[in-house]
């Protein structure tokens, strides 16, 4: 199925903006092609219009030509024109009328009336290609991010679609499952269907990707081969991100064309190092326990027990990783700190006081806690008026609540939109205003479940940052990630949990080798460079890189 | 049925389900169990409201009883006063937002009533009727005190809600305004 | 009852409803409820049994109070000196075994019904699909926002609400527990719009029941039984 788009032009109902610009792109089956740049550069809008889904069913006007296969998709259903769309958010994906995940990825065939058998083998066959065959008889509201949008792309292959157009399809995937959808992703293209992904992470799609098109400001800025663009500066010029090794290689100030991966990276970077270009770092003052935890038991309400005896501690100054596989009670222990539960059995002290008899409200505006999915928590009609939320139920003066909100809102880079409504932001930004939201009451201990899950590159990095000047002042951090550059950067100590029971406790650096979780590239040349702690994140190693390239 | 209510309508009725339950978890005077209706109502039309309300009402059946079905009638109401409301910039300030929830308060309120006192002689659940007998205990006939007892709840109830629907509707991103056309003439626009 | 076919507890509950309207108060209606009772326990519903005394209990207390000690003449002594309605008493047992069959029917069909053996059904019989769609959503929908606003008053109060207190500051709670259902509810309208649409659940084809339930001529013999047996107790309350 070939996709063209000529002169596209779209704009969103009662935006002024227009989202698509002048596209013209022509997209040929038999390969992947990769659509990245800026948040905002049009990359989804595309998506949808290339699907045929706007305007019809998001409204707007439409400009210019859109063709699949010669005809215009505006006017057909795409799952009857074997067109297989997947947004970005895997939690509203579901069809909400499925008992089981053999059910869900049985939908599309079942819409389409193919006849019983055909079906079953369909999803079954299906099921086995994306690794979710265990998974047929849970329900499909039971599973994991990760799970979901595997059980998602499944449900949609079962259709035997011709042509996929897929939003962010590997953002709640862990780095095995990645790889292994990227590897299903480049066999359907190799069958001959018309494959356009979407995503932000480049080193995800760089062996996956035949052709890159970056957007920027709704049309195409760039379009050619992804090893050749990502290796030159062209893509941050765009507004997209490259790669992890690369971004250091570029950030070290030297030439193109830099490497794209960390093993070629580490090729050339010379063995040894003049010892003064390593600068010493001072260890943290620890000056008083902010969180404590003593042989702390508890057990969910009829449930297994799931934390047993446990211990810990997170002093002033130290930003504490929480890791460790779904259901192994890292949630549970951040939950206990913010007084959400009460251990059945041990002590937990939440800024030296226990939290028996306590709830959340007499903790906050002390201890700021960040949910999953935060963004669901904003109500007020303006950015600024969400940041004034938490400082007005805890009392403060109008004065005192307008400086911190500047203050924070600076920090985040939300001042531009200070005036606008949340839900009018795009969802990165969306988040970022409910961090602001919670930073404003300057807490001095933070919880954090999975701060900066599907965020955008850009986004990432303004989130590590805060964190860690937060814990440069003074601030306690407690945060539980599967995100190992934002683990790098912004944590220092690192807390396996294995079934309630912590079972290491150490540098954080050596919790990221040799886990499930990728090495950051900066970190992969840290420790071939023997970097002592506390100098080995992206800055300081990107600093050292400078002079250290061989030739 | 356009596909926009195959998402809307369920989570609609569930508003109505859950925005309930946390009035009553927070001991309030009022129900508050219908914002999804109206919500629908102001944003797509008064056809759209009238199915939430009816599908609504089919669910608090396998909650307390099919017996209640006849009270759908009110969700009907609801549905048109919102609409109407809508239609007529109702929602432009709290003060409009106050008087049309009164409005359909009272035609709540005396369906209500109707209903109450020819199908079920004046009690069925709720706060109503304790009400209702506690006015007939002061001596009023059954007919006047299921009348009166109506109109209190549902004019204070829905007043409320109007109150509620309008804030939200004049605080909405405008992103939401852009798909709801009829939304912008609710806050006189 | 978990075996039959789904439309089979359909129409014995509408039959019980009928029965409930049709049959003299109070004697008919007081052997219904129980036999009802005894249905539900043999069915594998023994909740609804008591769910269904939770919601009517207060029913029988209001009735009592409203028609009994509140009724109009003629009244009748009590021993403990006070006078009741007769009238009223007549009516408190008569509607109040009513209530108590049918709403007691009603929840134990909840309690049986399996919305998506239902959906196969339906998809099998060519019933509208909007109307099928609707129902199952509706109930999944109501899981995912009930979640939702457990885990939204979790959130506002680590910022610091309190929803204790006095009714001022429990009213002040509402917006935010409510505004972000709300906005919620339109916003993922359209992702949720889009997602339906590209998997097909908003269009008009002929779909395939992958697993319809099998329909016995136990089922057909029970739906169409209720049938006559409601025609049958309305006939003989018309002609006596």
């Amino acid at each position: 199925m070939r996709l063209t788009a000529t002169q596209l032009s779209f704009r969103y109902p009662a935006q002024e903006t227009l989202a698509l610009n002048g596209v013209d792109l022509a997209i040929e089956p038999g390969q992947v092609t990769w659509l990245t740049g800026a948040l905002g550069s049009g990359t989804s809008t595309l998506l949808l219009a290339l699907a045929g889904l706007a305007p019809r069913i998001t409204g707007g006007e439409r400009r210019g030509a859109v063709t699949s296969d010669g005809h215009d998709p505006a006017v057909r259903h795409p799952l009857i024109d074997g067109v297989a769309y997947l947004g970005a958010s895997p939690g509203l994906q579901l069809s909400g009328v499925a008992k089981s995940v053999r059910d869900e990825v049985a939908v599309g065939p079942m819409n389409l009336g193919w006849p019983r058998d055909r079906i079953l083998q369909s999803a079954a066959h299906a099921m086995e290609r994306l690794h979710v065959t265990h998974l047929a008889e849970r329900a499909p509201g039971a599973l994991s991010g990760g799970e979901t949008q595997r059980v998602l792309i499944a449900a949609l292959l079962a259709a035997s679609p011709r042509a996929w157009l897929l939003d962010e399809p590997f953002s709640a995937l862990d780095r095995v499952s990645r790889i292994a959808v990227g590897t299903l992703l480049r066999e359907l293209a190799r069958e001959g269907a018309t494959v356009v992904v979407s995503c932000d992470d480049a080193d995800a799609m760089l062996d996956v990707a035949d052709r890159v098109v970056v957007m920027q400001r709704g049309r195409v800025a760039l379009d050619g081969a992804p090893h050749e663009r990502l290796a030159g500066n062209a893509l941050r010029v765009a507004g997209a991100s490259t790669t992890d090794a690369a971004t250091i290689a570029a950030a070290a100030h030297w030439d193109p064309p830099y490497p794209l991966t960390t093993a070629a990276l580490l090729a050339l970077v010379g063995d040894a190092l003049p010892a003064a270009t390593i600068a010493p770092v001072a260890a943290p003052a620890v000056d008083g326990d902010r969180l404590l935890l003593d042989q702390v038991e508890f057990a969910y309400k009829g449930g297994p027990a799931v934390l047993q005896q446990t211990s810990l501690r997170v002093g002033a100054g130290t930003a504490v990783g929480l890791f460790g596989r779904n259901g192994a009670g890292k949630s549970t222990l951040l939950r206990l700190a913010m007084a959400l539960e009460q251990p059945s059995a041990g002590r937990v002290e939440t800024l030296g006081e226990n939290t028996r008899g306590r709830g959340p409200e007499d903790l906050a505006p002390r201890v700021g806690f960040l949910f999953q999915q935060p963004e669901r928590q904003l109500f007020a009609a303006s950015v600024r008026a969400e940041c004034a939320v938490a400082p007005t139920l805890a009392g403060w003066e109008a004065d005192r609540i307008r400086v911190a909100t500047e203050q924070v809102l600076d920090e985040l880079e939300l001042l531009d939109v200070a005036s606008e409504h949340p839900y009018d932001l795009p969802l990165p930004r969306r988040r970022l205003v409910a961090l602001a939201s919670i930073l404003v009451t300057d807490p001095i201990l933070l919880l954090l479940d999975e701060p900066t899950a599907g965020l955008d590159g850009a986004t990432r990095d303004r989130v590590t940052a805060v964190v860690r000047a937060r814990v440069g002042r003074g601030i306690a951090v407690l945060a539980i990630t599967h995100d190992a550059s934002f683990a790098h950067e912004a944590l220092d100590r690192g807390l396996h949990l294995e079934r309630g029971a912590i079972t290491s406790d150490g540098p954080v650096r050596e919790l990221l080798n040799g886990r499930d979780l990728s090495r950051p590239a900066a970190l992969a040349v840290a420790l071939h460079l023997g970097l002592p702690i506390g100098a080995d994140r992206r800055d300081s190693v990107a600093r050292v890189l400078t002079s250290a390239r061989r030739m | 049925m356009s596909p926009r209510l195959f998402a809307l309508v369920p989570a609609a009725v569930a508003i109505n389900l859950v925005v309930g339950r946390i009035a009553a978890e927070l001991s309030l005077p009022v129900y508050l169990d219908t914002l999804g209706t109206m919500l629908v109502a102001v944003l797509t039309g008064l056809p759209g409201g009238a199915l939430v309300g009816t599908v609504s009402q089919l669910f608090a059946g396998m909650l307390s009883g099919y017996i209640w079905l006849p009270f759908v009638v009110v969700q009907w109401v609801i549905a048109v006063l919102a609409a109407l409301a809508a239609h007529r910039g109702g929602f432009a300030t709290p003060f409009r937002s106050a008087l049309w929830g009164a409005a359909c308060g009272i035609g709540c309120g005396l369906i209500s009533a109707a209903i109450s006192y020819l199908l079920f002689r004046g009690v069925t659940v709720g706060g109503v009727t304790a009400i209702g007998a506690l006015l007939r205990g002061l001596g009023l006939p059954l007919s006047t005190a299921v009348v009166v007892a109506s109109l209190i709840t549902d004019i204070l109830d829905k007043t409320i809600a109007f109150l509620v629907v309008g804030a939200l509707l004049r605080a909405m991103p405008k992103r939401i305004l852009g798909r709801f056309p009829i939304a912008a003439r609710a806050v006189g626009r | 009852m978990k075996r039959a076919h789904p439309f089979t507890s359909g129409a014995i509950a509408l039959a019980l409803i009928a029965l409930a309207l049709i049959l003299p108060a109070p004697r008919g209606t007081i052997a219904l409820y129980l036999a009802i009772c005894a249905g539900a326990a043999l069915a594998g519903a023994k909740r609804a049994i008591w769910l269904g005394l939770l919601v009517v209990v207060p029913l029988w207390i209001l009735l009592f109070v409203m028609h009994g000690v509140l009724g109009e003449a003629p009244r009748v002594a009590m021993p403990w000196g006070g006078t009741l309605s007769e009238a009223g008493l007549a009516w408190t047992l008569e509607q109040g075994s009513r209530l108590a069959a049918i709403v007691t029917t009603s929840i134990a069909f909840a309690e049986l019904f399996d919305p998506h053996r239902f959906l196969q059904a339906a998809i099998e019989r060519r019933w509208p699909w909007s109307a099928a769609f609707l129902l199952v959503a509706t109930l999944d929908a109501a899981d995912r926002f009930g979640e939702q606003a457990r885990r939204l008053r979790e959130a506002q109060r680590t910022r610091g609400l309190r929803v204790r207190g006095s009714l001022a500051l429990r009213a002040r709670a509402v917006p935010a527990l409510v505004f972000p259902l709300l906005l919620a509810s339109l916003t993922e309208a359209d992702d949720r719009t889009l997602a339906l649409e590209s998997r097909g659940l908003t269009a008009h084809t002929a779909r395939t029941a992958i697993d319809p339930p099998p329909d016995s001529i136990l089922d057909r013999v029970i739906r169409w039984g209720a049938l006559v047996v409601v025609f049958g107790v309305a006939y003989w309350r018309l002609r006596g």
